[in-house]
Parts: structure tokens; C-alpha cells; sequence
């Protein structure tokens, strides 16, 4: 414990618990307690989230003691009991979330520990945290009370001293429901506590009078029993008489008539915060959102969820088994080359994929296990580290406390989908702690689209003390056809329809396969004084194929002479295993003078990757015979990071944060096919092959301000250096420059007015040194020199009503291309202008994501039936493409509608509700698909379909 | 309290429906004019003339005159490019024409074969075919219908070959074909250094006019490959001579289609 207070009230104290992010003796927090004789007394609680521990030192005799800690969010379940009649537990709690000497998350993604993130207040918090709820609101709040208790059964002759400190559940009925050891002493004693406590029974918490499941702490105190012999609490006696255990003194009905109102008992308050390890928030451009805001609209994939952040577009275009594309406020990430991807701390972005660099599958992903997302636009925390070009998104895993136990949900839907999960969150477990399961089969909305998908996630957070571990790891497996392009001419001319496929073999032969498994520990450490800090490894292995067909009949046999216009079917394979290490350390709150106070923090992240690559062209009308090889590679790719960063408080408005980071990149290559004589020529000179190394650093700041302006209003900035990893496989030998840097300002208001509403404008601006687009007559990204970006965005938050749940967000970019590569003989007729926007980038992306839920019938009984109603609105401008082009814009409709009740839910969401023909994606370039007419070599349209209404009903049951 | 809170929440509620109408009616003036905004480059259908010349005698030799009566080229597909250098480097082109027509040589009246579409830009070579093309996927070239109209061939020229004031009718044909010593897929016939095109492809351009001259194609024939038919014709008993016909794989066949190939070419002309 540390910076306790006596406040003189019968020996009350207040505390902080280690680790904890308020302490009382600093200026960013406050605390007051007033006197009530109510032995169930309304707690009034702030937006920011806490908890309180009410600890009543027991009679010698009992040798026992117990307390209850209850953790509430604002307008869930706040309570405070306590044994002092003087102690008036109406507590008011203003905390600064951006105190440096707050602790911090574990590592990136991870939720934090289940004591500072209870059921319900974790999403309530998160939006104080992140997106500027600093609500000043206060909620009147009742705390559960006991009503019934029963005894703990000791086992004989238990010689353990101390204290089980459980995580209890109790129902709006009153039960309880989920019991979790949080401090222990043996297993036999847990058990025994636990057998105990299941068996109370409590008056729920009430908020508003209206009943409402709360979570609680219960210690109980054990005191030694050497020797079997008649005595309280260890007594060995017969199982049959109970000891004496500790009573909830708050609530018990007697409290004078034993131990409650001993001369010792004093009132022990804890203050838990809901602020993460390691603070999040650095610019105006970083978002936090929560379970309730992710889940708000419709979602079709997990991947889904991250519409709701602003500026985020998530679109499937090349089937079930291949990422996603992806783009982030003016940066066309297609698969992941400008976002790094987190999920659960394990980070999912792939380097010099043959695929795209980058890339990253969220296939595996269940919207349902997604607690939070990290949206970090720009660049400003030195954590951030490859990929971190446009922004970084870093996805946690947990399950609340309302939706754990075991949840079976099936769906069914247009285009003959199935969507089958199985979700096991063990009620006495952490809200980290989870297991998931996912299979997904489809026909596809149009030809070539059918698929399947079989995905597993496993997270589990134990341990105790200052030290605590958590473990992950998923597998996901995919196969699926794609459909790919189709020329928009011959879609307006009727030779093909707009959700079809050509029916040329080689375009039926499309089809992708996605294999991967990914594993990590790590632990993470809550020392005294705010320092912190989190190790971890991770693994993974990945294997990628696909054989698409962008372009038709226009591809030459670079090998075999005579052999040409066989079909453009790439084949890429890839294969990547990955080791990884992260760590970081928080040192503790260094105040040299009473106006500013911070902290240091050091952290090292590196990862080394053994990749193997390849791309072919495939005959698809002759069993996918090979008759060119255009890669043959081995990758092997080191990248490590180091970075500092001091976070510092300069009186209770200005806060400044630092950072440096330095990255060093090293690859060996292995190009078996460099060097090759071309067609025609004798092999016998030389044997092909073309062996490099590259290595290069980079270094640069990340630092942010924020001025605490006014109470509702807060002024940030922030300007960053991160970088991209080149695709090794176009590196020269001793490249020493292989890294794509990027620029990032961003200053911003954020008005944080709480509940019903927040707002944050934000304006930013990036350079990017080295950008890539995609190449349709490669497959893949091919660079296009530096380019720029600028715009803004506008975030808002609204909860007018408990029931109604509204986001909206509108993000404006103006792009150009300042560098692209210019005419040359191979290439006389560029596809890109200097100062020409970039292409596939949205100009404007507007979302609205909302939600209501409401009782439907039997309000205040034990099983109400609950409706709820979801809605996602996307309008995408039209998007530049090559050769000056503009596309077309894609607004976009998707509801949800759904019944709860008891164990049982019901929902029906409609996706594309309008049944618009829009492009998921659209390009431009030169394609032949009537391989026995005069080809065209002028650029055209191309368009990759997106999905057209489809509906899907789910039925779920939790057990 | 309470009352202050709930006072404090409809204030904010009404201000939040403000900076709501506000953001949406703002996102949707940005949208409008962000749809003009842009300048892209500008798709153009150019007119494609063709036109031959009146010169119809051709001078073979000291002593030989070709008097042609009928000089049909098959042309196309046509393909205007953004380099200097065609072929392989012409896979995007800025102007292309993926048809075929008969052109009549002999007519110095330019007139209208199709239509050129592609994009607006410079322009600084060309590569086409003579009605036969390659194709990637396929092992023999495809005759168009324009060579299908001239009897599977590239060009058939008609006329009298005067060898010392004897009067040899004639025809030759040619094939101008792709072979496996030339790329396949790609147009046989391109913009060599020596051949002066150049321009700029506007919205304004009016037409892109192509200009042939079957003369220059003929006067590598030699006098010999008249020479016995002459004497044929000379002494022959009937009164009159039967045409001789030079097929596309006879000597002269193979002169013309080499002429045609890399000797002097059409002239293009933008304008």
C-alpha cells in the first residue's frame, strides 16, 4: 500500500494499493468521504471509474476479517460499503487520466487487469479515458448487501495465515454468480472460500432503485490452526458446524451485535483507475474505442469493428481467405502496409509479404471477443514501430462480464452463409481470459466467392502480486475462390454481370488459402509508485497462396521463349516464421519539484523473420501447370527497435511527452531467380541467383503536449518520425537506406463534455518519403516515390439517453504524389503525375455507427426481454485513380435488429441495405480478357464487387 | 442536484444536436465539392482518316514501269504510344484502334476508317499491323477482316509492269505477318528513329491521319522478275497476256512485304 491517509474518523484510512493510479497526495485526484449512518449507503460516483474496499478489522476471536470492493463504472454499479456509521462512503473522485504517474496497460492491446477493469465500467471508463468522457456526472448508487450468509469450511489442520481476496458476482437477483481468487493461500482454502461464498445471498446494488448486477471484492482473513482443535474459522470440528467467518460489516443485519463496531475497525478505501498501463493518449488524433461502441452497427467479420474508428475504411475484395483492405485517414493501407495491426500484443503485420508489405489477415478475428480498440492516427508514441505509417490500431481481447460463460451462436444468411462460434469465458476467470471458435462457410454473393474459414482464439490472464501473466494464441485457416476484376466496359456492355466472374479458365481458377498460427506470453509487472512494465515473446507462423488474375491474356513467358498468353495467373506463395520479443519499463513517478512530476520509460521490441516467397504464372485451363517464374526467394529479416519516453506533468494543465525511438533493419536475400539469362539465351554462363544483404537505422522523435485548457476543453499536438520497412526483396546489396519514413503533425481541440457528448477536431499532416500503390500487372505494391498528405477530422460521441448510443466522425485528406517515378523508355506512359492525388484514397469518409437497446417488456423482472437496433452508415468519396482518374463514390447502409432474453438472443442484420452495386474496389490499368481478339492497351476501369444486400439471422444462447 | 444535472444535460443535448447538424451539413458540402474537384485525364475519340497517293507509276529500274490500277492495304489495328519507342514499350498506349480496314492506296482522298480512343497526353510513336496480328495466345497470327477481304493477305497491288514497250500485267500480293523472330503479340510494323511523328493528344485534336504510298514498296522490284514474263508476252500466241500473280511467298511477294515492313512506312499525322 502506499499513500495512505488517516482522515481521524475511527482510525479510518484511505489508500491507494500499489499499482493503483490515484493517489491522494497528488494534485490530480481528489477525494472526499462524508458521514452516513445508512448501512447501505449511496455511493456517489464520478465518471472516472473506481472502486472501494471496505475492510472491517474483525474481533480477535473471529480472527478474521473480510471487505468488499466494489467496482462500478458510472451509471452501472457503484458501491462502497464500509463498517464506519461516521464514514460516509458518498465518495467524489476526480482523477487527471493523463497523470504520468498513472500505471499502465500491459503490453499493447491487452486489457488491463480485471481489478481495474470490472465488468461494465470498462467500456464506461474507456470512453472517459479515451474519448474524452470526463463526465462530472455523479450516479447514486446502492451497494449489494449481504443477506444471507454461510460459513467457510476450512480444512483440517490449516496452517496458512492470510487473506483469499475473491471477485464475486452478485446478480441484480441477488445471487452469485462468479466467484475468481484473486489472492489466494492454497487451493484448499480457495475452495473452500469459494464453496462459501457461492452460498451468500445478497441484496443486489441498485442504481436509480432499479436493481443491477454489481462485482465486488470479498477478503475473508484466515489465521493459522496448527493443531486440529475447536476454534474459529480453522477449527477442524465437525464439516458440520460451521466456523465463524467474516462478515460483510457494511451490510450485515446485526453489525453492533459482533464485529462491526469494533474499536479497531477502520475503513479501508482503495481507489481503483480504469487508466491503462501506459498512457494511450498522446495526440488528438488517438481514439479509444470500447466494446459499445465496436459493437454498435451490424458487423459481418470481426474486422468490422473497426469502421467505428474515424477515417477507417475495412473492406473485403479478394474473398474469405485474403486481407482485408484497408485505409486509414488518406492512406490506402490495401492489406496493412501503412497500419500496425495488434491484436492481444501480438502484432499481425507481415514485413516483405509477396502479397503486399505488410500484410495483415484479421480473418481470425471475433468481433465478439474484441474489448477495445487503440486507434492511434498518426504517429506519436515511440512504442510504435513498423508499419506505425499512417497509424496504429491495437485491438484487446476480453469478454465483459454480462456476455461470459459459454455462449453458442449460429448463424444463417444470404448466399447460403453460415457463421457457427463457440465462445467460452469462464465467469470466475479475468475478463481477458477467453476461448473462441468461429467457422464460416459461404457460396458467396456472385461466382467464384464461395468459401470457408475455421478460426480459434485462446487468451488466458493469471497470476498474482506485482507480477502477472497472460497468454495467447490463435490459428486461423481459410480457403476461398475469388471472383477478382472485372472491366467496368464489359460489365455496361453486358458481357459479363456486375457480381460474376469471367468464364475463362484461368479466371475461374482464382482462389486464395490462408493458414496461421500465432503464440504469446507476457508478463506484466505493477511496482510501487506507478512503475510498470511488460515482457513478452510471441511466435508465428503464416502461410500464404493465392492465383489471381488481374489483368487477362497479357502476361510473356520470361523463361520459356515460344510461351505466352496463357493467362495471367499469378500464383504467390508465401511463408513467414516469426520470433518476438517485446519489453518495456516504467520507471516510478520522479516529482523534483512540487509543479512537475513524470516518468521514464525505456522499451525494446524486435522480431526476426525467416520468409520464403514466390510468384508464378499458372496455366489455370491446364491443372495450374507453371510457364513462368517470376520470384523465388528467401527473406531473412531482423528488426529491432529501442525507444524512451519521458511523460511528464508540468502543473495540473500542461503535459508534455517525449520520445525517441531507433530502429535497425538488417535482410539477407537469397533471389534465386536474379541473374537469370532472359529467354532465348543460354543458361550455361552462369547459374541463376542474385544474393544481397541490406541493413539500415533510423531514428526519430515522438513528442506530444496537451494543455488541460479549460475543464471540458483540451489543446493537443503532436509530431512524430516512424518508418516502414522496405520489401526486402527489392533491395540492392548494401542498400543502406531501407526504410520509408514518415512525417506526421497533428494538433487538435478535444472538448470532453462527458455524457451526453464529446467532440474532438483534429488537423494533421504527413510526408511520407517512399509511398507504394498497387500494381495489377504484378500483383503487388510497386513504389511511387514521396507523398503527402493533409487533413481533417471530426469525432463525436453522443449518449443523449442511457438507451441510445450514437459515434459519428467525418475525415477530409487532400493527397498528391510529389515524387512519382517519372517516364521512362520501359515505361513511357506513367500512371502517376507529379502533384496528382493519390490513388484508391477517399477524399472523404464519413461514418455513423449507433445503437439502441432498450427494455421491451417486463422492466424490473428477473427476465426482461430487451430489444436493441444497430446502424452503420458509410459514405466514401470517390477515390482517385491512376492515370488521373476518379472513381466512384460508395455510400453504404447496414441495420440490425434483436431480441434478449434470458440466456437467449436473437438478431437479423441486413448488410448493404439500399442493395447498391458498389465497388469494394476499383482500379485502372491495361487488361485483356478475350484472349482471341486484338487487345486493348488503353487503361480502363476495373472494379471488384462488394457484397449486395444480404441478411443474417443469429441465434445465440449462453450457458 | 439532480435537477442541476438534469438541466446541465438538456443544455448539452441541444448543443450537441447543433454540432451534430453542424458536422453532417459540413461533411456534405465537403462531398459536393470534392466531386469537382478533380481534373482527370481526359478520355478522347479521335477520327481516323487514311489516304494513299495519285503517283500510280512507279519506276522500277532503267526501263521498267509499274502502272498500278489497284494498290488495297489492309490496316490495323493501330496503336498510338505515349514513348518514343514502341512495341515492348507500349504495353499502355495513349491511342489505339483495335479494328481493321481495306485502304485504297491509289486515292488520295482521305477518308474516315474508324475511330481512335484512348486518353489525352503526348505522343511520340505508333505500331500497327497490316490486317494480320499476333496474338499472345495463339501460335498462328489472325488474319482480320480486312486481309480476310483481300483474300488472307496484306496487300494486293494491280497494275502493268512496261518492259521495253511490252505490257506485263500483274498482281502481287504480300503478308506482313508476325514470326517467331518477332515478339509475339505485339504489332509487327513501328515507329522506327527515321520515321517524324510527335504530338499532343487534346481534347481539341481533330484527327489522326495516316497517309500510305505504295510506290515506295515496289521499287525494290527488279527488272528479272519481269523479264520472262515479258518475253512470254512478247511471243506468246495469244493476243493477249495473262496477268502474272505474285503470291505473298514468290520473290517479289517477299520484297514487298519486306519493303512494307521496314522499308518506308505510312506517315502519321496528328492534327
Amino acid at each position: 500500500m502506499t499513500g495512505s491517509q488517516d482522515l481521524g474518523i475511527r482510525r479510518a484510512r484511505i489508500a491507494v494499493q500499489r499499482g493503483m493510479p490515484w493517489d491522494p497526495s497528488a494534485n490530480a485526484s481528489s477525494l472526499h468521504l462524508s458521514s452516513n449512518d445508512d448501512r447501505r449507503r449511496p455511493v456517489r460516483v464520478p465518471g472516472a471509474v473506481l472502486s472501494l474496499l471496505g475492510l472491517g478489522k474483525l474481533p480477535e476471536q473471529r480472527a478474521a476479517w473480510m471487505g468488499l470492493l466494489l467496482a462500478v463504472s458510472p451509471g452501472v454499479a457503484y458501491a462502497a460499503p464500509g463498517d464506519e456509521p461516521e464514514v460516509e462512503p458518498s465518495v467524489s473522485v476526480e482523477e487527471d487520466p493523463t497523470d504520468p504517474r498513472a500505471p499502465s496497460e500491459s503490453e499493447e492491446g491487452a486489457t488491463p487487469p480485471d481489478e481495474e477493469r470490472k465488468e461494465g465500467r470498462a467500456e464506461d471508463s474507456a470512453r472517459d479515458e479515451v474519448e474524452g468522457a470526463d463526465t462530472q456526472d455523479e450516479v447514486s448508487v446502492i451497494p449489494p448487501a449481504v443477506l444471507e450468509e454461510a460459513p467457510v469450511e476450512l480444512p483440517e489442520g490449516n496452517g496458512k495465515s492470510g487473506r483469499v481476496l475473491l471477485l464475486v458476482t452478485v446478480e441484480a437477483d441477488g445471487s452469485v454468480q462468479n466467484v475468481a481468487v484473486r489472492e489466494g493461500l492454497s487451493q484448499a482454502i480457495d475452495d473452500a472460500a469459494i464453496a462459501a461464498v457461492r452460498r451468500w445471498k445478497f441484496a443486489p446494488a441498485t442504481r436509480d432503485g432499479q436493481p443491477i448486477a454489481a462485482r465486488i471484492f470479498v477478503a475473508i482473513a484466515v489465521k493459522a490452526q496448527p493443531k486440529p482443535a475447536p476454534g474459529p474459522v480453522t477449527s477442524p470440528a465437525p464439516r458440520q458446524t460451521p466456523p465463524e467467518v467474516p462478515h460483510p460489516v457494511a451490510a450485515h443485519e446485526h453489525p453492533d451485535e459482533d464485529h462491526a463496531h469494533d474499536d479497531d475497525v477502520h475503513m479501508q478505501v482503495t481507489v481503483h483507475g480504469e487508466r491503462p498501463l501506459r498512457t494511450e493518449q498522446r495526440s488528438a488524433s488517438d481514439y479509444y474505442l470500447h466494446r459499445e461502441v465496436l459493437q454498435a452497427a451490424p458487423h459481418q467479420e470481426g474486422a468490422d469493428v473497426l469502421r467505428a474508428a474515424p477515417g477507417v475504411t475495412v473492406f473485403r475484395t479478394e474473398g474469405l481467405a485474403q486481407a482485408h483492405s484497408y485505409s486509414l485517414r488518406g492512406f490506402d493501407a490495401e492489406h496493412g502496409q501503412d497500419i500496425e495491426f495488434v491484436v492481444g500484443g501480438l502484432p499481425i503485420n507481415l514485413p516483405s509479404h509477396i502479397h503486399g508489405q505488410g500484410y495483415s489477415d484479421l480473418g481470425f478475428l471475433l468481433g465478439e471477443v474484441v474489448d477495445h480498440v487503440y486507434v492511434s492516427e498518426g504517429v506519436s508514441d515511440p512504442s510504435q514501430g513498423d508499419f506505425a505509417v499512417a497509424g496504429s490500431i491495437k485491438i484487446g481481447l476480453g469478454v465483459d462480464e454480462e456476455h461470459r460463460g459459454l455462449q453458442v451462436r449460429s448463424g444463417y444468411g444470404s448466399f447460403n452463409t453460415q457463421r457457427h462460434q463457440l465462445i467460452w469465458a469462464p465467469k470466475e476467470a479475468e475478463r481477458e481470459s477467453l476461448g473462441a471458435a468461429q467457422f464460416t462457410k459461404t457460396d458467396g454473393f456472385g461466382e467464384g466467392r464461395a468459401g470457408q474459414s475455421g478460426s480459434g482464439i485462446i487468451q488466458h490472464r493469471f497470476g498474482q502480486g506485482d507480477v502477472r501473466y497472460r497468454a495467447i494464441g490463435l490459428v486461423h485457416a481459410a480457403r476461398a475462390n475469388v471472383a477478382g476484376v472485372l472491366r467496368v466496359d464489359d460489365i455496361d456492355s453486358g458481357e459479363v454481370c456486375f457480381h460474376c466472374a469471367y468464364p475463362d479458365a484461368t479466371a475461374q481458377a482464382q482462389s486464395a488459402l490462408a493458414q496461421r498460427l500465432m503464440a504469446g506470453f507476457f508478463a506484466d509487472y505493477r511496482g510501487p509508485a506507478h512503475a510498470n512494465g511488460t515482457f513478452g515473446f510471441y511466435v508465428g507462423r503464416d502461410h500464404y497462396r493465392s492465383q489471381q488474375n488481374f489483368t487477362g491474356y497479357l502476361e510473356k513467358s520470361q523463361l520459356l521463349s515460344l510461351v505466352s498468353g496463357r493467362g495471367d495467373l499469378i500464383e504467390q506463395r508465401n511463408d513467414t516464421t516469426t520470433w518476438g520479443l517485446v519489453g518495456r519499463y516504467r520507471t516510478e513517478a520522479f516529482e523534483p519539484t512540487p509543479w512537475a512530476h513524470g516518468t521514464l520509460e525505456v522499451g525494446l521490441d524486435g522480431r526476426l523473420d525467416s520468409i520464403s516467397q514466390s510468384q508464378s504464372l499458372l496455366d489455370g485451363g491446364v491443372r495450374n501447370q507453371v510457364w513462368d517464374e517470376r520470384v523465388d526467394a528467401e527473406i531473412t529479416g531482423v528488426n529491432t527497435g529501442l525507444w524512451g519516453d519521458l511523460d511528464w506533468q508540468f502543473g495540473s494543465r500542461v503535459h508534455v511527452r517525449a520520445g525517441l525511438r531507433a530502429a535497425a533493419l538488417s535482410y539477407d536475400v537469397n533471389d534465386r531467380l536474379g541473374n537469370r539469362a532472359p529467354s532465348g539465351r543460354p543458361q550455361d554462363q552462369a547459374l541463376p541467383g542474385f544474393r544481397r544483404s541490406a541493413m539500415g537505422a533510423t531514428i526519430g522523435p515522438r513528442t506530444s503536449f496537451e494543455v488541460k485548457a479549460l475543464e471540458w476543453l483540451r489543446v493537443l499536438g503532436s509530431y512524430g518520425e516512424g518508418y516502414r520497412s522496405p520489401q526486402a526483396r527489392l533491395l540492392q546489396d548494401g542498400e543502406r537506406a531501407p526504410f520509408a519514413k514518415v512525417r506526421s503533425v497533428d494538433g487538435g481541440v478535444r472538448f470532453r463534455f462527458g455524457e451526453p457528448f464529446d467532440l474532438l477536431v483534429t488537423g494533421y499532416s504527413t510526408y511520407l518519403s517512399d509511398d507504394v500503390v498497387f500494381d495489377a500487372s504484378e500483383g503487388r505494391l510497386e513504389r511511387v516515390g514521396a507523398t503527402r498528405r493533409s487533413g481533417a477530422v471530426a469525432y463525436a460521441l453522443s449518449r443523449p439517453t442511457e438507451w441510445l448510443l450514437s459515434s459519428f466522425s467525418i475525415t477530409y485528406v487532400n493527397t498528391a504524389l510529389l515524387e512519382p517515378p517519372p517516364a521512362t523508355a520501359d515505361e513511357p506512359n506513367p500512371p502517376f503525375e507529379r502533384g496528382s492525388p493519390l490513388p484508391f484514397v477517399s477524399p472523404l469518409i464519413v461514418r455513423l455507427d449507433a445503437s439502441v437497446k432498450r427494455t421491451l417488456f417486463g422492466p424490473g423482472t428477473r427476465d426482461p426481454l430487451f430489444g436493441r437496433a444497430g446502424l452503420g452508415v458509410t459514405y466514401l468519396a470517390a477515390p482517385a485513380l491512376p492515370y488521373n482518374q476518379v472513381a466512384d463514390p460508395i455510400p453504404l447502409l447496414d441495420a440490425s435488429v434483436g431480441l434478449l432474453w434470458n440466456r437467449f438472443e436473437f438478431d437479423v442484420s441486413a448488410f448493404n441495405l439500399l442493395d447498391l452495386d458498389y465497388a469494394a474496389r476499383q482500379y485502372f490499368f491495361v487488361s485483356n480478357w478475350d484472349a482471341s481478339d486484338v487487345p486493348s492497351r488503353i487503361p480502363a476501369r476495373h472494379i471488384s464487387a462488394g457484397s449486395p444486400l444480404s441478411v443474417m439471422a443469429t441465434l445465440g444462447v449462453k450457458l | 442536484m439532480k435537477r442541476v444535472l438534469g438541466a446541465a444535460r438538456r443544455s448539452f443535448l441541444s448543443r450537441a444536436g447543433l454540432l451534430w447538424m453542424g458536422l453532417v451539413s459540413g461533411g456534405v458540402s465537403l462531398t459536393s465539392g470534392l466531386a469537382c474537384s478533380s481534373s482527370p485525364q481526359d478520355f478522347v475519340e479521335l477520327p481516323l482518316v487514311a489516304r494513299g497517293t495519285n503517283a500510280d507509276e512507279v519506276q522500277v529500274g532503267d526501263d521498267v514501269v509499274l502502272s498500278l490500277t489497284r494498290a488495297d492495304v489492309a490496316f490495323g489495328p493501330l496503336y498510338i504510344c505515349a514513348g518514343a519507342q514502341a512495341g515492348d514499350h507500349c504495353d499502355t498506349a495513349r491511342l489505339e484502334w483495335t479494328e481493321s480496314a481495306v485502304v485504297d492506296a491509289l486515292n488520295e482522298e482521305a477518308s474516315e476508317i474508324g475511330t481512335l480512343t484512348g486518353v489525352t497526353g503526348e505522343v511520340r510513336s505508333w505500331m500497327f499491323d497490316y490486317g494480320i496480328t499476333s496474338l499472345l495466345g495463339e501460335s498462328a497470327p489472325q488474319i482480320l477482316p480486312a486481309a480476310e477481304e483481300l483474300g488472307g493477305v496484306s496487300l494486293v497491288v494491280e497494275g502493268v509492269a512496261t518492259i521495253s514497250e511490252t505490257d506485263v500485267p500483274f498482281v502481287i500480293e504480300a503478308v506482313v505477318r508476325q514470326t517467331n523472330e518477332i515478339e509475339r503479340g505485339a504489332p509487327v510494323v513501328r515507329k522506327s528513329t527515321s520515321d517524324v511523328f510527335g504530338g499532343e493528344v487534346t481534347e481539341q485534336s481533330s484527327l489522326l491521319e495516316v497517309a500510305f504510298d505504295p510506290a515506295e514498296w515496289l521499287v525494290s522490284i527488279r527488272r528479272a522478275d519481269f523479264e520472262a514474263f515479258a518475253l512470254e508476252c512478247e511471243f506468246g500466241v495469244d493476243a493477249e497476256c495473262e496477268a502474272v500473280s505474285f503470291d505473298a511467298s514468290s520473290r517479289v511477294g517477299g520484297i514487298v512485304s519486306q519493303a512494307m515492313t521496314s522499308g518506308v512506312r505510312p506517315t502519321f499525322t496528328l492534327r
